[in-house]
């Protein structure tokens, strides 16, 4: 008979990787000149201040230095970046008016599926326009706002917008935020009035079908004073022999005595430069809660920053990424405690195989006057062979006398302690093996809200059984 | 005063976000300094280095432009021979003088299966001013141990850079302790090359820091050999308004198997308004190896503190009481006893 043997293999991409041919789609010039920027700004409508602002964007871009630290970028030249794609379709407010190959697209995905299971409103982006915007109207009713960023800058929160729109992430910051202001496209914009508890999630789907291209959507979510969200963004696109870009911009204000959740599962393909800023503000007695998958993509910058500005407020950080074959990921978090009595609790885990590198690099920030806070950091990485690199570069700066600050950090192999003991109870060492890697993700991974989304379930399954004869 | 240039130290290995300010230290500091003429008690059977090439290949921690500073410094070398375990320490102590700048290089190179420790004890005329650079650079051999102390006690006016580099070879143990009260400015570097199977490395450091002062303090251990260990702990007190930074990076080499590398650091807190940086690395490029890193920053533990209420004694006592004995835990580690007692009297009196 058969014996089937255990092993970790990369995450499987065949459900992500197919392609939809690009017909009567819209493209600018590969570049970034001043009249691509514009050409944009004319196509998406933009008030004068938006437009400005761009190209305010453009000049701190092309004033800027590449970082000089990270995994190197070299592969990625923005001559050849297309950086707006627009797919021949408007927005629709029902699957059955989304143009057939890109529904197929999502359907694929399992998108409109878990929309009609689970979730309280879908956002689909295709390249770089939303194809696809729906809200429960049970939550509309609440007074929930759930649209893409361009509706919202010309409806009545035209000027919310205006007030928020990359005053977290600024694009002063580096390059690739200077880039996201100049060329941004689609995204979403959220906001939950005060009081409201919007109970099922929302989730955006970024999808990425051109190649050589890049995806610079801007997320803007707003949770007013005692209000609680959860936001789910999933990320994929197929695979191509040139480089695509992604450098999105999440920006998120938390209220007064409000709860915010925000989920990704980050699944880009193997030639994808993933450069994504992401921040958010924390008001007073608030909780931030971040759950981060990163699988996918050639290189990854990818750091959720939290300020806790309100007294008592909070955040947790649950991150996991899994780095394979030819993928250099350097992921990770900051956090800076400006008010009083806050706390970060961080639990990160990495694995990496076959050559992948996999990089943990953390910032903890504790202000002269955030008295009596407190942050937990927890880096483990686990290497399963030596054609692999694990780094952990976890930084700590404390300007108060009565926070208290800890970290742990470890890196090494499966426990052989631990392959023993479970060997001693007559499990195989394959066996053995694969179960102690899906307990070291599983401790992660069982705070991603799978429930919530078939897709979501593709995207972070490590295969852990094969066959052999 | 002496003429200054602005020099890059301390830089780590991989860096991080420029915006933290912990990637390397830069600093205004003396262009050229004199030979120093420091105390030396050189025991039987260590001999003079005539040949300082022996260690060339052995790198500092501080980096290549405190190299570049020290280029033109006479050496002063010591050997030991294959075999000779010394049991009295070398002994070199500075006495700084106002308005100096002190630049000295040293070369200690120990044979397979010797035995030697090095105390140098760096101290000042009170209320000087002054500038000095050391770099100590040791080649240990096969099952040879090295300990290396290093202390710090000049007057708040001096900024100096310590610096030390090691090369262990199979089985060879080195250990540096490196304690440092006061002074202006405190540059520490340390670069250990664990490239023999079964190399150790031990490193203690401990510190108090004060007024607007500043400690900075660059280790760097690479595990190239099999079944390496590495032993890093560093214990500080900082006050008033001082800056300091600690960076420390464990580097596991593919085929460094079954190698082990920890790094810890305590600091306690006496007052809002430091500012304390640390930044623990750990490169990984094997998979059979074990590193870990933990790291506490802040205030007392409030069980110790409710204890030692409950005895009686008042909180800024406690504190006080504290930050000495963190650094009497690192001057007992010393493995000379005259030194220990100087320094736990030299503790007790600040």
């Amino acid at each position: 008979m058969a014996k089937e043997k255990t092993f970790v293999e990369d995450v499987q991409r065949d459900l992500y990787d197919f392609r939809d041919e690009e017909i009567d789609f819209y493209r600018v010039d590969t570049g970034l000149t001043e009249d691509i920027v514009l050409q944009i700004s004319e196509e998406k409508n933009d008030p004068e201040w938006m437009r400005d602002f761009r190209l305010k964007c453009l000049d701190i871009f092309n004033h800027s230095k590449m970082p000089p630290w990270g995994p190197s970028i070299d592969g990625l030249d923005l001559n050849n970046i297309v950086t707006y794609v627009k797919p021949k379709t408007g927005m629709a407010g029902k699957w059955e008016d989304v143009p057939e190959d890109i529904k197929n697209t999502f359907e694929r995905l399992g998108i409109p599926e878990a929309e009609r299971k689970s979730l309280a409103g879908v956002g689909a982006q295709y390249d770089s326009e939303l194809v696809y915007h729906n809200i429960r109207a049970e939550v509309a009713a609440q007074g929930v706002i759930y649209t893409d960023v361009e509706s919202a800058l010309h409806g009545p929160y035209g000027d919310m917008i205006k007030d928020h729109f990359m005053k977290l992430v600024k694009p002063t910051e580096h390059p690739f935020a200077a880039l996201h202001g100049a060329v941004w496209s689609g995204g979403s914009f959220v906001y939950v009035p005060p009081g409201v508890e919007v109970e099922i999630p929302l989730q955006s789907y970024f999808r990425l079908n051109a190649p050589g291209a890049g995806q610079f959507e801007h997320t803007l979510i707003i949770v007013d004073d005692r209000a609680k969200l959860h936001f789910i963004e999933g990320c994929s696109a197929p695979k191509y022999s040139v480089a695509n870009l992604h450098a999105g911009c999440v920006e998120i204000f938390v209220g007064d005595d409000a709860k915010m959740r925000y989920s990704t599962i980050e699944n880009w393909s193997k030639n994808m430069y993933n450069l994504n800023t992401k921040r958010v503000t924390v008001g007073k007695n608030s909780a931030m809660e971040w759950v981060s998958g990163s699988f996918g993509s050639h290189t990854s910058y990818l750091y959720p920053m939290t300020v806790l500005k309100g007294d008592n407020s909070k955040m947790d950080y649950t991150g996991i990424t899994f780095a394979g074959a030819g993928q250099e990921l350097d992921t990770g978090m900051k956090v800076n405690h400006i008010g009083k009595h806050t706390t970060s609790s961080v639990n990160t885990r990495s694995i990496c195989k076959d050559g992948g590198i996999s990089n943990t690099r953390t910032s903890v920030v504790i202000a002269p006057n955030a008295d009596e806070s407190k942050s937990i950091v927890g880096c483990t990485s686990l290497m399963l062979d030596s054609k692999s690199r694990s780094d952990t570069i976890p930084a700590i700066d404390v300007r108060n006398q009565n926070s208290d600050v800890g970290h742990e950090a470890k890196i090494g192999k499966i426990s052989d302690e631990a392959v023993f003991y479970l060997m001693s109870r007559g499990i195989s060492e394959e066996d053995a093996r694969a179960m102690i890697v899906s307990g070291f993700a599983e401790s992660v991974s069982k705070e991603l809200p799978l429930e919530y989304a078939v897709e979501m379930n593709n995207l972070i399954r490590l295969e852990m059984v094969g066959a052999i004869g | 005063m002496a003429e200054v240039k602005t020099i890059t130290l301390n830089r780590m290995k991989m860096i991080t976000w420029r915006w933290l300010k912990m990637n390397e230290r830069t600093v205004e500091f003396a262009v050229e300094g004199s030979e120093g003429a420091p105390e030396i008690l050189r025991p039987v059977g260590v001999d003079t280095l005539t040949d300082a090439s022996a260690v060339a290949d052995v790198k500092g921690g501080a980096g290549p432009e405190v190299d570049a500073l020290l280029a033109d410094v006479a050496v002063k070398g010591f050997s030991v021979a294959e075999g000779v375990e010394v049991e009295e320490p070398i002994r070199i102590k500075y006495e700084l003088a106002d308005g100096a700048s002190t630049f000295d290089k040293y070369a200690v190179v120990v044979g397979d299966n010797a035995k030697v420790k090095i105390i140098m004890d760096v101290q000042s005329a009170e209320d000087a001013t002054g500038y000095a650079a050391f770099q100590t650079l040791v080649k240990v051999g096969k099952g040879a141990e090295v300990d290396l102390v290093q202390i710090h006690r000049c007057a708040t006016g001096y900024h100096i850079i310590d610096d030390f580099g090691a090369d262990v070879d199979e089985t060879g143990e080195f250990k540096a302790i490196q304690i440092a009260f006061t002074g202006k400015e405190n540059d520490l570097g340390g670069h250990v090359e664990l490239n023999g199977d079964k190399a150790k490395c031990f490193i203690r450091s401990g510190y108090l820091t004060a007024d607007d002062h500043v400690m900075d303090i660059n280790y760097y251990v690479n595990h190239s050999g099999k079944e390496c260990e590495t032993d890093i702990y560093t214990s500080g007190v900082l006050r008033d308004t001082c800056y300091k930074v600690f960076r420390t990076t464990i580097d596991f080499q593919p085929g460094a198997v079954k190698s082990q590398g920890e790094e810890n650091e305590n600091v306690l807190l006496m007052n809002n308004g430091v500012t304390n940086k640390t930044v623990p690395t750990i490169l990984c490029g094997e998979e059979d190896v074990s590193g870990e890193h933990g790291c506490t920053v802040g205030r007392l533990a409030d069980d110790l503190i409710f204890y030692l209420e409950s005895r009686g004694i008042p909180n800024e006592e406690i504190y006080e009481m504290m930050a000495k004995a963190r650094l009497e835990a690192t001057i007992r580690q010393i493995p000379d006893e005259k030194t220990v007692e100087e320094l736990v009297e030299f503790n007790n009196n600040l």
